[in-house]
């Protein structure tokens, strides 16, 4: 006697990559934001969209710009990368990472 | 970075626990919230932790550390009552194991098995009222 097939849905648990580590911490910020009724001040990368970096806690200024340039060295491997170092202070620690100068737009209207 | 998984460990810690570590972070929706697993390469830190926002780690993080035994409300003379707890009034949210990379020195898999493993994914160290069903399991006895 022929067995109809059941078919089925395996669920399984999501998996975070060290890619994908930043964006899934800002969600996961986001969601407890919304769960636990604390005021978000939105994704970390926004607080200075000029500089693409992360920021660190209980870090010395010249340590920051160490991590800073090793970050540009790396990204400039890419093609029709200018990056530079860049840190800047800010709520929670220093923001470490780099800035295209060549990007940012001169003027801003008006 | 090489991660030191604690042993007997306790897969629902604090951050302030003896050979503390992140193993996942807790994604999905604010009334069904989901542990996402590490990778390996993944690393979270908790000496240096990104800007939380005002949040604790366990809103964000689900956290290891070594099992505090009879230091822990949970402990029942020889087991995890809440591993028990959760594992016989939680419904599975899996139904295959989570890539869990402490899974090996768990001490709720060692006592429970898979059962654990697939409940594990709705855990959360700081439940809230949109999750009653883990708020009661959670619910030390007596």
């Amino acid at each position: 006697m022929a067995t109809a097939k059941k078919a089925t849905t395996r669920v399984s648990a999501d998996v975070v990559s060290a890619a994908d580590l930043a964006k899934s911490i800002d969600g996961a910020i986001t969601r407890a934001a919304t769960q636990f009724n604390v005021p978000s001040a939105g994704p970390s990368l926004s607080l200075r969209w000029e500089i693409v970096g992360r920021i660190m806690k209980n870090m010395e200024p010249a340590q920051a710009l160490d991590i800073a340039g090793q970050v540009a060295k790396a990204v400039n491997r890419l093609p029709g990368i200018d990056a530079q170092p860049a840190i800047s202070r800010v709520k929670g620690g220093i923001l470490v990472g780099f800035i295209e100068r060549s990007q940012i737009p001169r003027s801003f209207g008006e | 970075m090489a991660k030191t998984i604690p042993q007997s460990a306790c897969p629902s810690a604090q951050p302030d626990m003896r050979d503390a570590l992140v193993f996942g972070i807790i994604n999905g929706t604010p009334t069904a919230p989901r542990v996402a697993y590490l990778r390996r390469d993944a690393v979270v830190p908790l000496a240096d932790l990104p800007d939380l926002r005002g949040l604790q780690p366990g809103h964000v993080f689900r956290i290891a550390a070594t099992c505090e035994q009879s230091g822990c409300v949970h402990f029942d003379s020889s087991q995890c009552a809440l591993a028990r707890r959760i594992a016989t009034q939680l419904q599975p949210v899996v139904d295959t194991l989570p890539p869990c990379q402490i899974r090996a020195g768990c001490r709720w898999y060692a006592e429970q098995g898979a059962a654990i493993c697939y409940r594990c994914p709705q855990v959360m160290t700081f439940a809230t009222d949109d999750q009653p069903e883990l708020t009661a399991a959670a619910m030390p006895a007596g």
